[in-house]
Parts: structure tokens; sequence; C-alpha cells
């Protein structure tokens, strides 16, 4: 018995070992990771860096830096940006696009896809015509729509909210028709009105597909802010971007696409704090 | 006191022993048809009453169509034929005076413990705002869950999480319950804690009860009355009346003669009708 005792270690210190144990990996494996992911970021824009330039000018140069253009050139066009006044508005051109186009295409396709999504009926004759409506390229309307709403601001919006209402919609939906039958009969047998369902039971259930369909719209909102920009407009990202190229400006074109790309780093980030605080319950499951 | 046969069929809905049945069966029948068209009858023939405040457990093999009747007592599901009476009178849609413990534990995965609970009372409104918490949390305590009420369902056992279903059941004092299996996924010693703690509530408070289990030795302990179903198709093939003595405690109950007597009969009928089904 008191042999035993000696040799079981006690719990309690046990569990402090694993614990610790435990912290320790996760540690090393941040640490590898972040190091890794740094090191290949540093070799490729090194080495871009390095390969690229003019033809002959030097040795190691194996790609003409007038169609990749050079890390430093790209960063001296986007302080050139900054400094002569074009970078700032014309951002916040293609933001307010991005957020009131993101928040119609939002609200119609929540409200859409909870309407279509809890009525059998009106879900049955709507749904060919979503379908079919879906399948138009979407680029084939930017010219109906600059007919419609002018070469401005309203156009513009008008296609990232198309773009984001579908995706919205469809996500909606579905989120909407996956309700777990069993959850409403809990509530219905509790004395449960329509509405209480709803938003105790339909709307919770249902985020999980609208913050999916948020991730995979948010990134779209910039995609089509741009495309209508270079379509036509004096104005915006995307307009930045197609002046360059017009000029022969490649560090100028890759400038305005770092910033595309920043913008959607800001974007996905939202998003992620969209979906953690509105999800916090499922990562508290899985732990 | 007749709960079977003909004679309680025949009685109008305002009879004196029709108004005191708090459920009542008659001549229900189940036919699933299913997506390839067949047709399958889970139960056929059920003639039951239950009466207002007795407690009332029915046993038999998986798939004799005991949810089948629950469900149909909430209102859930239409008999095919036959019609079941709720306090006199037919169910039509959800019936709001049952608290219902399904099988599947349903509890809302995005809400804590204690919010699972606390929404039962926020919908039915049987406690005053002030008071609800207080009452939550003593359910909890009663079904030994006060250290998890701020965890998340996903968290739990599946026992803990039938503990929570059943504490939600309770919590805000439907006239009638229904249970479907409560006490099945729990261990012996945990089992036996809340049968005695729920024929204590029984006892107190007289509700209607209807309620499933595979455990012979626990519907002999709780019951009544207690209904043996068959399958093939889901009948009523034996009620017994239990008349031991309450309150009962089910380490005392195991000792009399008279238990195990009744034990070995219902044994008998639920083992005869699985191997005939097994033919
Ligand atoms: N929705 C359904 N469709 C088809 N068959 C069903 C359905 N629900 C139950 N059944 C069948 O009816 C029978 C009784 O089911 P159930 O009431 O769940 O049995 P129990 O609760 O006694 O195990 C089973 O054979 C089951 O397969
Ligand atoms: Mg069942």
């Amino acid at each position: 018995m008191s042999a035993q005792a000696v040799l079981t270690p006690t719990p309690a210190l046990d569990t402090a070992k694993a614990v610790s144990e435990q912290r320790r990996r996760k540690r090393i494996s941040f640490l590898m990771v972040n190091g890794a992911r740094l090191a290949v970021g540093v070799a490729l824009i090194g080495s871009w860096q390095v390969f690229a330039g003019k033809p002959g000018s030097r040795a190691l140069v194996l790609i003409d830096e007038y169609y990749v253009s050079r890390p430093t050139d790209i960063w001296d066009s986007l302080v050139n940006f900054v400094e002569t006044g074009v970078l700032w508005p014309n951002v916040w051109v293609t933001v307010q696009e991005m957020i009131l186009g993101f928040a119609v295409g939002l609200l119609l396709g929540l409200l859409a896809g909870f309407v279509v999504g809890s009525n059998r009926f009106v879900s049955d004759v709507a749904m060919p015509y979503v379908s079919a409506l879906y399948s138009v390229p979407r680029l084939a309307l930017v010219p109906l729509f600059l007919l419609w709403f002018g070469l401005g601001l309203t156009s513009k919006v008008a296609f990232v909210g198309m773009l984001v209402f579908f995706l919205v919609f469809y996500n909606t939906y579905a989120g909407v028709r996956d309700v777990d039958k069993d959850l409403v009969n809990t509530l219905r047998l509790m004395g449960a009105g329509r509405w209480t369902i709803v938003r105790r039971v339909t709307i919770p259930s249902a985020m999980t597909w609208i913050l999916a369909g948020l991730r995979v719209s948010a990134p779209y909102a910039l995609v089509g802010a741009v495309t209508s920009e270079m379509i036509s407009s004096n104005e915006g990202l995307g307009y930045m971007l197609t002046r360059a190229s017009g000029q022969f400006d490649t560090s100028g074109v890759f400038a305005a696409i770092a910033v595309m790309m920043a913008l959607a780093i800001v974007v996905n980030g939202l998003v992620a704090a969209a979906e953690r605080y509105f999800l916090a319950w499922k990562s508290r499951g899985e732990a | 006191m007749s709960i079977i046969g003909t004679a309680a069929r025949t009685e109008t809905t305002d009879s004196p022993s029709a108004q005191a049945a708090a459920i009542s069966f008659r001549a229900i029948s189940k036919v699933f048809v299913t997506p390839d068209a067949d047709q399958f009858t889970a139960i056929h023939g059920i003639d039951l009453e239950v009466e207002a405040g007795s407690f009332v457990c029915i046993v038999g093999p998986s798939g004799c169509g005991k949810s089948t009747l629950l469900n149909m007592t909430a209102g859930l599901l239409q008999p095919s034929s036959g019609e079941v009476l709720y306090r006199g009178a037919p169910i039509k849609g959800a019936n709001t005076d049952v608290g219902y413990m399904t099988q599947k534990d349903n509890l809302l995965p995005w809400r804590t413990v204690r919010k699972n609970v606390l929404l039962a009372l926020e919908i039915s409104k049987t406690v005053p705002v002030r008071q609800r918490k207080e009452r939550v949390d003593a359910v909890l305590a009663d079904v030994g869950l006060g250290r998890f009420a701020d965890r998340y369902p996903a968290e739990l056992s599946g026992g803990m999480r039938k503990r929570v279903s059943l504490a939600r059941s309770l919590v805000y004092s439907p006239r009638t319950l229904l249970m479907d299996e409560p006490f099945g996924a729990l261990d012996a010693q945990l089992r036996l804690v809340l049968q005695e703690q729920l024929l204590e509530l029984w006892e107190r408070e007289r509700k209607t009860m209807l309620f499933v289990t595979h455990d012979i030795e626990e519907a002999i302990l709780l019951a009544d009355r207690v209904v043996v179903f068959g399958t093939n198709p889901g009948r009523i093939v034996h009620v017994e009346e239990i008349t031991l003595e309450r309150p009962r405690s089910l380490l005392e109950l195991r000792q009399l003669p008279e238990f195990n007597q009744i034990w070995s009969r219902l044994w008998s009928l639920i083992g005869s009708h699985e191997t005939k089904e097994e033919q």
C-alpha cells in the first residue's frame, strides 16, 4: 500500500507539469510557425529585389524590372502617392464604396434569405429565378449599372451590393433551412411565439452560416469596388491602378495592388473579429 | 379504474371519468410512410387513460413506439387514426401544457447551462423576473450541476446534458411531464438520487407523469401503473397496477417479495415479446 503511494506521483503535481509542458509546446510551435512565415516573406521579397532589375546593368538580374518592378521602387511609388496627396482620397473613395455596398448587400441578403428560407412556398417559387440571376456573369452587369446609376459612387455601390447580396442571401437561406426542428419544437412546447423562436433559435442557429457568408463576401466588396472603378471611374484604387498602367508605371501598379492587399487584410481581420464575437460559444465548446 | 378496453372508449368526453383523465389515447394507430412509399405501422390500437396526478410508466423494447406516443401527447405528431385527448379536448398543435423531456437533450448550443434553463422561465413567464436566476440556480443544484452553470452544452458529458434538460423541464413547473428515458445515460448512483428527487417532487406536486423507460426496476419504483408495450406493431401487452406503499425507496423495495414478483412478471412479458420479434 505505502510502496504504491510512493511510486505513484500525486495527481496535482502531475497535472501542473502536464499543463506547463503543454504551454511550452504551444509557445515553441508559435515561434516556429511565425519564424518560418517571416523567413518565407523575406526570401520572396529579397529574391525579387535581387533578381529583378535593368537587364545587363549588374549581375544576377534575371527579370526585366519593366515588367515586375522591384520592392524598393514600389515603396518609392507608395511614398510618392502619399506625398502628392493621391493615396488617401482614392483609398477613401474605394472604402466608401465597399462599406455602403456591403451594407446594402448584407441587409437585403439577410432580409431576403430569412423570408425565402422560412417560407416553403416562397422558396419553391423564388429559387429558380434566384439561381438564374446568380448564374449571370457578374461583370456583364457593370455596363447596365453604369447606365442606370451613372458614373459616380452609386453604380459602384450597386455593383458591390449585388455581389455581396447573393453570397449573403444563399448562406442565410441555407442557415435558416438548417435550423434544428427539435429545438424549435422545444421552444414551442414552452409556449414560445413565432418571434421568440426566430430570435432565440433561428437567428443564433443561422449565425454560423451568415458569418460564413460574410467571410466569403467581404473580400468581394473590395473586388467589386475596384473592378467597377477600373471599368469606369476617375477616382478610387481601381482608377489609380488603371492610370499607372496607362502610363507604363509598373511600380505604381504594384503600389496600388499592395494597398489593395493591405485593405483586404484589414477587412478579413474585421470579419474574423465579428466571428470571434458571435461564435464565442463554438470555440468554448471545442475546448 | 380499467384503463384499457372498450369501456373507456365508449364513454363520452364529458363523463366524470374522462374528466379525471389528463390524457386519453383512443384507438390510436400511427403509420409512417417511408421515402420509398412503404408503409410502416409503428403502433396499433392503443387505448390508454392517464389520470390527472398519476404516475404512469411505459416500458417496452426499443422501436415499440414509446417516443411516438409521447410525441403525440405533445402535439408534435398526429395519429393516423384514433384521437388523443388532453384534459378532455383533442390536441391541436403544440401542447404547451406539457413539459417534454425528449430522448435527445435539445439544448441550445449557443447558451450556457444557466441560460438554457433560464430560457424556459423567460418564455413561460411562470416566475417573476427577479426570482428567476435564484430559481434556476436552485434547480441546477438539485440535479447536481451547480458548478457547471456557466459552461456551454458542448463542454458537458452526455449525462450532464441530460440533467440540464431535466432541470429545464422541471424549472417552469408544467402541469404534465412527459419524460423519455430521462435517466438512461446516467450512472447507477446518480440515477438513484435523481429518481428519489423526482419521486419527492411528484409526491409534493402530484403532476401527471408519463414516463418512458427501459428499466423495469425504475418503472416499478416510480409508477402507479406500468404499461408494457410489445413490438410489431407497437401495442399494449400488459398493464400492471403498482400498489406498493408510498413514499417508496428503491433500496427498501428491492427487499420486498412483492416487488420481485412484479419484476419477474414484467420481465418475462418483455422478454417473451422480444424473442418473438426476433423470429
Ligand atoms: N418519422 C418516422 N418515420 C418513419 N418511421 C418512424 C418515424 N419515427 C419513428 N419511426 C418508427 O416507428 C417505430 C417506433 O419508434 P419510436 O416511437 O421512436 O420507438 P421507441 O421510442 O419505443 O424506441 C420505430 O420502428 C421507428 O423506426
Ligand atoms: Mg424512444
